[in-house]
């Protein structure tokens, strides 16, 4: 418990409990996965401003076991890091426990869709689905077939026909698809 | 000429409109009432016209509308709007239940969308009043009070929350400054300290999660198929440790503390016992013979009676498995099925949720890939086929090739249930003599057997359901699921009735002989023991040693050699391992009652099983080359356990309630039923004094009529939970059809607005699907939807009918009007079908082409009649004052007359080669109303003007 007291004060460790779906130890976890990252730059205490002045370069994140495989990872870290490439703690909080088990569907939803949006215009237009696309299959697919997959997705998301999904249609689909709660899901 | 005419001719381009259309001033305002129009155009309408007739006061109140009048226009027509009536078919549930339960969620959800489209609020120290509002949206209306949860929900970032928090904490500060009374503070207190325990709790039990790293292993090689296992696993571990401590304490521990004697004393432990639970172990607490059917008084002055807490604790150990699995299950269905339609988005869930992102490894990673193109790929190649059917040969082979396998598989199991039958009843002995005396192999002969069928038996119906060819790989892996459960459910039955046989019983004690007591429920327990046992070891050394270890050794061994190029490692087996683990748990329910401690067998035998299989895993199996759906199959293992539990604890009651007890050993052996101790405890407080009143609660509570109405009461329960549940499923279906109908309803008013804004500056209107009859016609087709709402009558539909400028009045009818008529429904809706007929008659039928279009949603199709502005009210060439009056409200809530150049309108109006469009009509004369008000301020315009 020593130990606990000299990465964290109460208070902190308190709000972060409160704001994220983690428990202190889970929290003292995730900070042991912050400083193996970059031992120099991160200290062990964290009292202080620390937790939001101490910042790492998204590559570092994006190389971290937990995101290295994954296509997404550029896009999960600059979500994270508010479209800034630099992470502080408290982002790298708030990321996981976007992913973690406890997080419900409408938060993941939320993250998801932000993730997917790779021009950031607040739509998935084509060209976010197609770059989704080859991300997910890894350029194993070709065009034809990418652009037919495109147009099935968003027939089936569309409702106003404007060729491209909005928050609210990606929503409504996504809470009805029984797999994406067990798949947007990193255990820490 | 009534009053409205005269007060019309005031205005100049009104009167020129009247004058050009209007024949008969009486028509002016039966126009106004189309209920009039209908009696007298259609007789077909007069019975079923919902709409009332405007009390004749109304009618002639002689004003034009005030700017609210005017503003309130547009909020009927979005009221009228077929995502708005819609809610009203659904008798207002939509309007009343949901906003007020939604209305914050709303509000949130809200904010949400507008937090994507400003993206997140980014590091940056935030102004105090949007932390405000963002607090005023998160908290609890009447304490104040930010629950965490809904803190946590909120997608901004840590340093808005750390804010907000804050902001919560400081109103908490300010609020306790404040005097209020000792019970406010009391029950504030409570409420926080509630709070504060509910977190607590949750928090201990998210401590308490096991095994997280090593299912993060599994997760991160092989995706979350084969994690789904390991977590299935924990799932049956964790419940069978309250299951364990459960038994122990109130059966095994009181016996323990006074043990009666043995009646054999000279046995001892050789070890051997472990695996056939018979010899040594027959006698301990292991098994029913061995409890008392007395009470116990280890601690002096208590009595503890035996075969009443024997009965209980099972029966609280099933309540107790019960609650936990039916939770489980339910929340597993909800999520999987109730919230989620896969069919529906086939190509979403492939796309968005196709990656899992707890994949940790580089090779399951390129493996992830592969299999999302392959599945893409896969029902790319389906939906192309979907359009070709299988031809009526095909349809034959399939059907005489299904046929066959099902006849292999049911002849199969048969084959197999009855060996296990008449192995128990007369090869058994035969086999025990083939055996030369060998003691264990006798005792676990039958074990050895079933644990055979086990093995191998899955492994064929894999096969069988393989060249079946299914479709698809889900209706594949179900059926397998099916016939394996049964197969397995089947082996246990029969050994279930073969024990509980009453012939069997004598005959299998006759047999049985000697040295053992005659006490067929210890036998049943030993058998059952040993069943676990035995499946143990082939679990681990069959399936897990031989077929993962021994072939990873074999791929090594014979690596790069030609003819073994398509020898791989093993991949889990997630559906054949995991019926196992529901084929030992249905053994530990059925031997509970007769063997106590099975419980805590079952709790070491998982906790082994645990790091066994996730070793092997691990260093012998290679990730899945196909995709696990994991929710709805998770879903159907659970099922399946609640299935098997049911079915145990019937079995169980038979026993307590039908089947004769040994009597030579157990709790129960001086009664006729182990059932009776209850009976018996009730009687004995009945005997005493105050056992008066306890008596007559208990013949009220077995009474025939008591038990009646407590089955009509649970009956009435269920319909009514029922039709709630069909009541929301409604609601939810109709709050869909609205959020589609919302999106319609916008591009509408959107092209509205355009239209009134290319009318006022003169351009001719967009040319788009909508605007069908370009300029010279400005019409403005309201029914450019793809549905429309049902919609019960309601006084404000009237409104909304007249109010459409839907069909122009002053130009010829040459373009065409766009009409929806549903084929399935013109026999049905009188409303919208005969006034179509009314009007295509009156009206000039060479110059209207009416489209039919047919609805995606038959529906919601009867909120055309709210939309479908009687034409016959045209064709009687009189477009009456009050509709005049009516576009007026339109017209001036829509363009804001401030910006309206007066001349420019009457320029257009009169530069128009084919009339004064009727939007423009209505702005002129909106503002000549608004010149003659303000010059004469009569009596009766006053309220709420300018």
């Amino acid at each position: 418990m020593g130990n606990q007291q000299t990465t964290f004060s109460q208070d902190q460790l308190d709000r972060y409990q409160d704001c994220t779906y983690f428990t202190a130890s889970e929290i003292l976890r995730l900070h042991k996965k912050f400083r193996q990252l970059s031992p120099e730059l991160v200290p062990t205490d964290m009292t202080g401003n620390k937790c939001t002045d101490v910042l790492l370069p998204a590559s570092l994140v994006e190389g971290m076991p937990e995101l290295k495989d994954n296509p997404f990872a550029d896009r999960i870290v600059r979500v994270f890091s508010d479209g800034t490439s630099l992470v502080n703690f408290e982002n790298f909080l708030c990321m996981f426990s976007a992913f973690s088990e406890q997080a419900p569907c409408e938060v993941k939803a939320f993250y998801a869709f932000r993730i997917y949006d790779a021009d950031e215009d607040q739509f998935l237009n084509e060209n976010d689905l197609v770059w989704t696309l080859q991300r997910l299959t890894g350029g194993h697919l070709n065009k034809e077939e990418i652009d037919l997959v495109v147009k099935k997705v968003l027939e089936e998301a569309e409702m106003d026909d404007d060729a491209r999904i909005s928050f609210m249609e990606f929503e409504h689909v996504i809470y009805r698809s029984p797999d994406f709660l067990s798949t947007f899901h990193i255990r820490i | 000429m009534n009053v409205y005419d005269t007060e019309l001719e005031e205005h100049p381009i009104v009167t020129q409109q009247h004058q050009n259309y209007s024949t008969n001033g009486e028509l002016g305002y039966q126009g106004y009432t189309p209920a009039a129009v209908y009696q007298g155009n259609n007789e077909l309408d007069r019975d079923d016209d919902p709409y009332q007739p405007y009390p004749q006061d109304a009618l002639l109140r002689n004003r034009m509308p005030t700017a609210r009048e005017a503003a309130s226009g547009i909020e009927e027509i979005i009221m009228e709007m077929p995502s708005r009536t819609i809610s009203r078919g659904m008798g207002g549930h939509i309007g009343t239940m949901v906003n007020a339960t939604l209305a914050r969620r709303s509000a949130s959800r809200y904010r949400k969308r507008q937090l994507v489209t400003q993206g997140t609020f980014d590091g940056i120290e935030r102004p105090n009043d949007e932390i405000q509002e963002l607090y005023e949206e998160l908290a609890d209306e009447q304490t104040g009070e930010i629950d965490n949860e809904e803190l946590r929900q909120f997608p901004v970032s840590m340093a808005v929350k750390k804010q907000v928090r804050s902001h919560a904490n400081e109103n908490r500060e300010k609020k306790k400054s404040r005097t209020v009374g000792s019970f406010k503070i009391w029950r504030y207190n409570m409420s926080i300290k509630w709070r504060h325990f509910k977190q607590d709790t949750k928090k201990f039990a998210q401590n308490f999660r096991l095994w997280q790293h090593d299912l993060k292993q599994v997760e991160g090689h092989f995706g979350t198929g084969v994690s789904s296992y390991f977590t299935f696993l924990r799932g049956l571990f964790l419940l069978s440790i309250p299951s364990f401590i459960f038994n122990f304490a109130f059966i095994s521990l009181p016996q323990l503390l006074q043990q009666p004697n043995r009646t054999d004393p000279n046995i001892t432990f050789t070890g051997e016992e472990l695996l056939t639970g018979a010899n040594w172990l027959t006698e301990t607490i292991m098994y029913y013979g061995y409890y008392i059917n007395g009470t116990i008084e280890a601690i002096p002055g208590s009595e503890y009676d035996m075969p009443l807490a024997y009965l209980l604790a099972t029966a609280g150990y099933f309540v107790l498995c019960l609650i936990l699995i039916v939770r489980t299950t339910a929340s597993s269905f909800r999520q999987n099925y109730v919230d989620g339609r896969s069919d529906y988005n086939n190509f979403i869930s492939k796309v968005f949720c196709a990656w899992d992102f707890g994949i940790t490894s580089e090779t399951a990673a390129k493996l992830q890939h592969k299999t999302i193109t392959t599945e893409l790929k896969e029902i790319l190649s389906e939906q192309r086929r979907s359009g070709e059917s299988r031809d009526f040969q095909e349809k034959l082979k399939f059907f005489s090739l299904r046929l066959l396998t099902w006849t292999l598989y049911l002849s199969l199991t048969g084959g197999c249930m009855a060996l296990v039958y008449f192995v128990n009843d007369f090869l058994l002995d035969d086999i025990k003599k083939g055996l030369g005396g060998i003691v264990i192999l006798e005792q676990i002969a039958l074990a050895l057997i079933v644990s055979s069928i086990n093995l191998i038996m899955p492994i064929i119906i894999n096969l069988l359901t393989h060249l079946e060819k299914y479709k698809y790989p889900r209706h594949e892996i179900y059926i397998a699921v099916f016939r394996n459960y049964i197969l397995k459910m089947g082996l246990i039955a029969v050994i279930c009735a073969f024990w509980t046989d009453d012939e069997l019983k004598s005959t299998s004690n006759d047999n049985n002989g000697s040295a053992t007591v005659e006490c067929w429920e210890t036998e049943l327990g030993q058998e059952i023991y040993r069943l676990v046992i035995i499946d143990f070891l082939f679990t681990i050394f069959f399936a897990t040693f031989c077929a993962e270890f021994l072939r990873k050794l074999l791929v090594l061994l014979l690596d790069g050699k030609e003819m073994c190029r398509k020898l791989d490692r093993a991949e889990f087996a997630i559906v054949n391992s995991v019926m196992d683990l529901i084929y030992g748990q249905t053994l530990c329910w059925i031997g509970v009652f007769f063997c106590p401690l099975l419980a805590g067998i079952v709790f070491i035998k998982y906790f082994f099983m645990f790091y066994i299989k996730k070793v092997s895993v691990m260093q012998n199996c290679r990730p899945s080359r196909k995709r696990w759906r994991g929710g709805q199959s998770q879903t159907i293992f659970i099922g399946l356990l609640l299935l098997s539990f049911l079915l145990s604890a019937i079995f169980l009651c038979v026993v307590v309630f039908r089947e004769v007890p040994s009597t030579a050993c157990g709790p129960y052996r001086d009664q006729d039923r182990s059932y009776d101790v209850v009976v018996n405890l009730f009687n004995s407080l009945y005997a005493t004094s105050s056992g008066q009143w306890f008596a007559t609660i208990m013949d009220i509570i077995f009474s025939v009529w008591f038990l009646y109405s407590v089955a009509a009461g649970l009956l009435v329960w269920a319909v009514i939970k029922s039709s709630e549940a069909k009541g929301y499923e409604e609601l939810v279906r109709s709050l869909r059809a609205q959020i589609e109908l919302q999106g319609d309803d916008k591009q509408l008013l959107l092209k509205w607005l355009q239209s009134t804004v290319a009318n006022q500056n003169g351009k001719p209107p967009p040319t788009g699907g909508a605007f069908q009859g370009g300029k010279e016609n400005h019409v403005i087709p309201i029914l450019h939807h793809r549905d429309s709402a049902k919609s019960t009558p309601c006084p404000s539909r009237s409104a909304s009918a007249r109010n459409s400028p839907k069909h122009d009045i002053n130009a010829p009818m040459t373009g065409d009007v766009l009409t929806y008529v549903d084929p399935q429904h013109v026999q049905a809706s009188h409303l919208v079908g005969e006034r179509m007929m009314a009007t295509t008659s009156f009206s000039n039928p060479s110059q209207i082409s009416l489209r039919q279009r047919e609805h995606k949603d038959p529906l919601l199709h009867k909120a055309l009649a709210n939309q479908q502005r009687p034409r016959s009210m045209f064709v009687e060439g009189v477009p009456s004052s009050y509709d005049t009056q009516r576009r007026n409200s339109f017209a001036g809530a829509s363009v804001d007359l401030e910006d309206l150049d007066t001349e420019t309108v009457y320029e257009e109006i009169l530069s128009d080669p084919n009339g004064p469009s009727p939007l423009l009509l209505a702005l002129s004369a909106k503002v000549q109303a608004e010149k003659s008000q303000s010059s004469e301020q009569r009596p009766g315009y006053g309220r709420g003007g300018y």
